[in-house]
């Protein structure tokens, strides 16, 4: 057993390049969990809607957002490191620049649309018993400062924190994608280091108001995204695989136990004895900004237990249940913004039309109703311009996926 | 508002009652003319559990006057009430005023709009020591998110601000912030809320979860904010005040009792 998961260790930082050969089937796994992701991060952006009790984030310490980061990380890894290996590092530069380019873009248009709702419920809705909360809406009396700290990134309203994380880390992953093809053991390294700085020094980068920092700290969230970059990269290749080591998989379940049980603490108030003084000292308050260790641990158990549950080809990721998920994870920018855009529009719909369950249930079904029906189409989209430009060419070559 | 309404009509043929009506309504829930038991019910793991109150339960047995400090933000110190006489904390004194009809309570309100948890923390020693109170009600929490101050020392002024206020001798209780729908896609207080129920569980203090009854109020129809007119506004807000004391004096009263509960039989 030991010798096993060594031996995986040993190939995951000594591989050599030449062998990582990407195998020609996508797996599906990947598509089908961050389309998990996608609907949780839906339904966990509208505030006070029951069927977001479905979501990952209310049983345990981390949330769809580590989902995310992760696979992003480890599918940024197969997109570009096959273009680096066999293209050059410019290319592969270029490709990923290209992306930052229309994330930064989705996210000014989705911050255009959060400030047209703000401002119109800030001007509709001025309750004075209100007037503390709608404190937080001041920004909108300096549009000049807003817009300008809005195109830097500096400043990012709630619920639009995530793309600016994912921009700044696909912005220096063209270096951290260089080294890992030489030193993976030392990009983890480094990485971890830097994890380890921030939980000592709690350094961020700059946000605005000056004095706040990130949300998501990418100081912190960048060791996710390598681990599933090292991870992504020996994707495909044939074994070891990731070592299936049953007391590794009780410590995981141990953990995941441990972290159902707080969380339900904080639900069901006859819990409370679960956690006591001592324990709520050293736990509390559990930073999402920061990554808190106890939400990294968490993420990574229940990704070492879903490893071990769901094997790449089973069966159900390609039955046709599953296939909606899949596709909303194939096309997952567009139906992230759309996400985002749904969640504001439904959150909306329920505070100033009808907030019932039936209400609630209704705006969270069709809100991934349409989320699946726009990656249908885009779906459809692509199979069709490809076919298109390999009728043009004359050549079965498939275009890169950006 | 429509179950409000169906609540009301025994009071609403008196002459009183309907000319408030007619004035706009602005005073009808200030003219006490509602039912809190039935209007401000909630259910009870939001009613929040009878931990005993000892210092308020002892100067009731000795009949002494039960002086009672509120601190707190812009809610606390009348934001939206009418008046400040119908604000939550006055709103307080009578209803506890009903339920023990041969006590007496004084209020002490040192809110203030604005205030951050550290900044009413640093006056624990000074104002609210100097007003030598049996039960300090502690509300905070929103200012704090509104500002994005930091979890971690958010956290610290609360238990050391719990502390500071059990070794002037007063019992406590702290409230959370308000359900605000309209903000919630741009002011998360969840994180505050979450700490602050953790710093009142690690201290047995007591938790007054007005987050949690606003909501439901709003989910049962009791309140409705959707609505953009002043007037309805007005009197949503004089409700919540008037509910928001009215589930205090229960839940002091329930604590009160709790404690008393091995001298007296109930």
């Amino acid at each position: 057993m030991v010798r096993r998961a060594a031996r995986f260790l040993k190939r995951l930082f000594t591989v050599d390049p030449a062998e990582l050969v990407p195998s020609g089937q996508r797996d599906l796994r990947l598509d089908f969990f961050r389309g998990l992701a996608l609907w949780f991060i839906f339904l966990d952006h509208i505030p006070s809607n029951l069927v977001n009790w479905v979501t990952v984030r209310n049983y345990g310490f981390s949330d769809a957002t580590e989902i995310f980061i992760f696979i992003s990380g480890y599918s940024a890894s197969i997109a570009y490191g096959g273009t680096m290996r066999r293209r050059g590092f410019w290319l592969a530069t270029a490709r990923i620049l290209r992306r930052c380019w229309q994330l930064y873009v989705a996210h000014i248009f989705l911050f255009v649309i959060f400030t047209a709702q703000i401002a119109y419920v800030a001007s509709r809705f001025n309750n004075p018993m209100f007037s503390e909360e709608m404190q937080v809406v001041d920004f909108l009396n300096d549009p000049s400062a807003t817009l300008v700290q809005a195109l830097l990134l500096k400043f990012r309203p709630a619920n639009l924190d995530i793309l600016p994380l994912y921009i700044v880390l696909l912005l220096v992953f063209p270096l951290v994608l260089w080294a890992l093809e030489r030193r993976p053991a030392w990009v983890l390294a480094a990485s971890a280091f830097l994890y380890g700085v921030v939980l000592a020094t709690r350094i961020n980068l700059p946000g605005y108001p000056p004095g706040e920092g990130w949300y998501f700290n990418p100081f912190a969230w960048q060791l996710l995204f390598v681990i599933g970059a090292l991870l992504g990269r020996v994707h495909g290749t044939p074994q070891p695989a990731l070592p299936r080591n049953r007391v590794l998989l009780g410590l995981a379940l141990a953990y995941l136990l441990f972290a159902f049980l707080v969380a339900m603490s904080w639900h069901i108030p006859q819990l409370a004895p679960i956690v006591p003084p001592w324990l709520g000292n050293l736990i509390y308050p559990i930073s999402k900004t920061d990554l808190d260790p106890l939400r990294l641990i968490h993420f990574l158990s229940l990704g070492y237990v879903t490893m071990w549950l769901v094997a790449a080809h089973a069966p159900f990721l390609k039955c046709r249940v599953s296939r909606p998920l899949v596709r909303c994870g194939q096309q997952s920018l567009y139906v992230f913004c759309t996400s985002i855009l749904l969640s504001f529009s439904g959150h909306f719909f329920l505070i100033e039309v009808d907030d019932s369950f039936a209400a609630q249930l209704a705006v969270s079904v069709a809100g991934i109703a349409l989320m699946v029906a726009l990656a249908y189409l885009l779906g459809w989209y692509r199979r069709a311009e490809r076919a298109e430009s390999v009728e043009r060419k004359g050549s079965a070559r498939p275009l890169p996926r950006a | 508002m429509i179950r409000n309404r169906r609540t009301r009509p025994g009071y609403g043929l008196g002459l009183a009652a309907a000319l408030f009506l007619v004035l706009g309504g602005t005073a009808v829930a200030a003219a006490e003319g509602f039912d809190p038991t039935t209007t401000c019910a909630v259910p009870e793991e939001i009613a929040g559990a009878g931990l005993p109150l000892p210092h308020v339960a002892a100067k009731l047995k000795a009949r002494e006057a039960v002086r009672i400090v509120v601190i707190g933000s812009g809610s606390s110190a009348g934001l939206g009430a009418s008046s400040l006489a119908e604000a939550y904390p006055m709103r307080l004194t009578r209803e506890l005023g009903r339920l023990f009809p041969d006590a007496k309570f004084e209020l002490v309100n040192l809110s203030k709009r604005g205030q951050l948890a550290s900044e009413m923390e640093a006056r624990f020693v000074t104002e609210v020591a100097a007003a030598h109170p049996a039960l300090v009600i502690w509300q905070t929490g929103t200012v704090d998110a509104v500002k994005g101050v930091d979890l971690a020392s958010f956290g610290q002024v609360l238990e050391t601000g719990i502390d500071k206020l059990r070794a002037l001798d007063a019992d406590v209780i702290l409230i959370n912030s308000q359900y605000s729908p309209h903000t919630l896609t741009a002011l998360d207080t969840e994180p505050y809320r979450d700490y602050l129920r953790w710093a009142v569980q690690s201290r047995s203090a007591i938790l007054f979860n007005r987050y949690a009854m606003m909501e439901y109020w709003v989910e049962q129809g009791v309140i409705d904010f959707s609505s953009p007119s002043k007037v309805d506004q007005a009197r949503n807000d004089d409700l919540v005040h008037g509910c928001i004391a009215y589930r205090l004096a229960r839940q002091i009263e329930s604590a009160v009792k709790s404690g008393a509960g091995d001298d007296a039989k109930e």
